[in-house]
């Protein structure tokens, strides 16, 4: 059996994994390694929508999304690579009156941490959007330098990064257990029955983040909800890449071009939770709509409809579904999995994982290396949540109506 | 002009399971979808409706969950859809199945144009369509990856040859199977689903087809399958970087 150590060990090759790989990877010369048991971002990862929303109503979020930007900027620079970044602005519209307040809220608090924002009525909300009706927008803000991009590309540009600064990556081998001894993490177990040893664990497995841990280890209190969209055909004249994203909190929705066909996400009422004991080991094999998505969306488009009345005869090329992996806070799970010492856990993305990506592996980075944290690490603390039973009902129902009551993008 | 496009429950993912003693795919639990091919033959289909009006029937053979694919093919623009269900099927072969199908056909009243994807990719065999052309003794046309012209009477079509194309014509009725090539699918609408999703599904029984049932199911097939293995997977394999390496590894093994 080969014996092998390192100063830390990251688990799971997905956004948060390599961002945080990236991240500390910066600022210590410390030996790390990251295992990912399939191939770089092709779990969660590849499956997300990519909005890099910035404006949040908690400060905290908008400096994570905010170290995201700045990573995008200097990876694009250090690798001479665009990852797919697209400049498109925002739009945000409201059609109900109870929803003005929040956009208020969200314009002060994006103007006030020194975001370009501006309100536009109905007419140039159509001029940027000529696909959408527009008649019953109220309300409407205007976010120009808002951006997406391409999730995988993202996540592997974070790896790159990592791996010139000398991050160690294997893929193709999972980490089947996380050792300790007296409280205190000692290495992991691999699936090839090697074990490295490390005094510092990291993991950052997304959907399989409890299963992980649990019931070793202390549970977190996250469950994949299903998150979704559907892709229309390419219609380039109709959806330019170059248009805005839109945010519908009103419909429970989102729309951005995508290579000239237009993603809509529709949040349904009563969103799908899982449980993680149950889940296969790649997300391939999971069966998120036996119908491809075509039920949720006859059942929950009611509301989109009215800013889109040809949704029922667009042609619909793609239904994409993925884990996000929510909290009945909304809020990530970042810090140390107490009391074990050296384990730590980011996970729980609430579906801002790409968004907040750079924030997060920033974060765990200055926790790990016990520099001061850039954000209020308490609001992220996994200790906020106790008496956690990871896979019963009562928390999968709590998962999943944060995300069905989710108004952002 | 009416059309039948015969479509097949295949498994989504290329993760298949082989049962022991049968040595058939395991499909009850798997996802399923409907053979790839078979859509361009559902989409060949309603271009010769554009042109000649009439109705597409779209057929499968398969347990109840097979509906699924139907409604799917309908999705597609098939006008009506039928399922050929029983349990004595189970197990059939190419050649049983295509005698089963063939009595479809003929239940169905015929049709001028009998369509199949070129091949299922689950067995891959592309010997059920020209079986079935067999059976009721039809001309047969395969590959075809262009449709050139259609009317009442007849069918132009180019199909792959094993050295190149050739131009067929043919009367009705005919069997056709289609490749990918041919033409490029449309994919649905909402209200296309919607369509599918409230039709109306005949089911046909093996005591509707006045079958000879020793020609069907595992015990009337011809075909035995003694042994399935996986094909090895070639752990071994060394990327060369340059033509200094090649060069080393053929003085090697000329030694």
């Amino acid at each position: 059996m080969l014996i092998k150590s390192a100063d830390i060990i990251i688990i799971g090759g997905g956004l948060l994994g390599c961002a945080t790989a990236y991240q500390l990877s910066k600022r210590t010369s410390c030996s790390i390694v990251l295992y990912e048991r399939n191939d770089i971002a092709s779990q969660a990862t590849s499956r997300a929508a990519c909005l890099l929303t910035r404006a949040r109503t908690k400060p905290a979020l908008m400096s994570l999304v905010q170290e995201t930007y700045d990573c995008i900027a200097e990876l694009s620079q250090l690798l001479n690579d665009s990852l797919g970044y697209t400049e498109s602005g925002s739009i945000t519209a409201v059609s109900e009156l109870q929803s003005h307040v929040a956009l208020d809220d969200l314009y002060v608090a994006a103007t006030v941490f020194g975001l370009q924002a501006s309100w536009i009525d109905g007419h140039q909300v159509k001029s940027k959007l000529p696909w959408m009706e527009t008649s019953s927008v109220t309300k409407a803000l205007y976010m120009p330098t808002d951006a997406y991009i391409d999730s995988a590309m993202l996540c592997n540009g974070y790896l790159t990064g990592a791996k010139q600064n000398g991050v160690g990556v294997t893929t193709r081998v999972g980490v089947t257990n996380i050792l300790s001894h007296a409280n205190q993490v000692t290495g992991v177990e691999l699936s090839t029955g090697e074990i490295v040893h490390a005094p510092i664990v990291i993991n950052a497995t997304g959907a399989w983040i409890n299963r992980m841990i649990y019931p070793q280890f202390a549970a977190l209190a996250t469950v994949p909800v299903r998150s979704h969209f559907w892709i229309s055909e390419s219609i380039p004249t109709i959806f330019p890449i170059n248009q805005p994203f839109a945010i519908l909190p009103d419909a429970r929705a989102f729309t951005r071009p995508d290579v000239g066909g237009l993603i809509i996400g529709i949040r349904e009422p009563e969103c799908v939770a899982y449980d993680p004991s149950q889940w296969p080991d790649d997300i391939d094999d999971v069966d998120f709509s036996p119908d491809n998505g075509w039920s949720t969306l006859s059942q929950s488009v009611n509301l989109f409809e009215k800013y889109f009345p040809s949704i029922h005869d667009l042609r619909i090329a793609h239904y994409v579904a993925g884990p996000s992996c929510y909290t009945p806070d909304s809020m990530f799970i970042v810090g140390p999995l107490e009391p074990t010492a050296g384990l730590y856990v980011a996970g729980g993305c609430c579906g801002g994982g790409v968004a907040m990506s750079g924030g997060i592996g920033r974060m765990m980075s200055e926790i790990v290396l016990g520099e001061t944290c850039f954000v209020d690490q308490s609001l992220f603390s996994p200790s906020r949540f106790v008496d956690v039973h990871p896979y019963s009902a009562t928390l999968r129902k709590q998962c999943a109506d944060a995300r069905s009551n989710k108004k952002g993008g | 002009m009416i059309q039948i496009v015969f479509v097949k429950q295949v498994p989504f993912s290329t993760k298949v399971k082989m049962d022991p003693v049968t040595h058939t795919l395991v499909r009850s639990g798997v996802r399923t979808q409907v053979n790839p091919y078979d859509l361009h033959a559902v989409r060949a289909a309603i271009e010769v409706k554009d042109q000649c009006g009439g109705t597409v029937v779209v057929v499968t053979m398969g347990p109840p969950s097979a509906v699924a694919v139907l409604r799917e093919a309908m999705m597609h623009g098939a006008d009506e859809a039928v399922l050929v269900s029983d349990a004595a099927f189970a197990g059939s072969d190419t050649w049983s199945t295509s005698y089963i199908l063939s009595m479809v056909v003929r239940h169905l009243g015929g049709a001028d144009i009998q369509w199949f994807g070129k091949q299922a990719i689950d067995g891959d065999t592309a010997q059920v369509g020209p079986g079935v052309a067999a059976q009721l003794n039809y001309p047969q046309i395969t590959e075809m990856n262009q449709l050139i012209e259609v009317d009442e009477h007849s069918v132009t079509v180019q199909k792959v040859t094993d050295y190149g194309y050739r131009v067929v014509k043919s009367g009705f009725p005919v069997v056709i199977t289609v490749n990918k090539e041919a033409n490029q699918l449309l994919s649905p609408s909402l209200n296309d689903w919607l369509r599918a999703e409230n039709a109306e599904i005949r089911t046909i029984n093996a005591s509707s087809l006045q079958l000879d049932m020793s020609k069907v199911g595992l015990s009337g097939s011809p075909t035995r399958v003694k042994r399935i293995e996986l094909p090895s997977t070639k752990q071994d394999i060394v990327m060369l970087t340059s033509a200094h390496e090649l060069a080393q590894v053929i003085k090697n093994l000329r030694k």
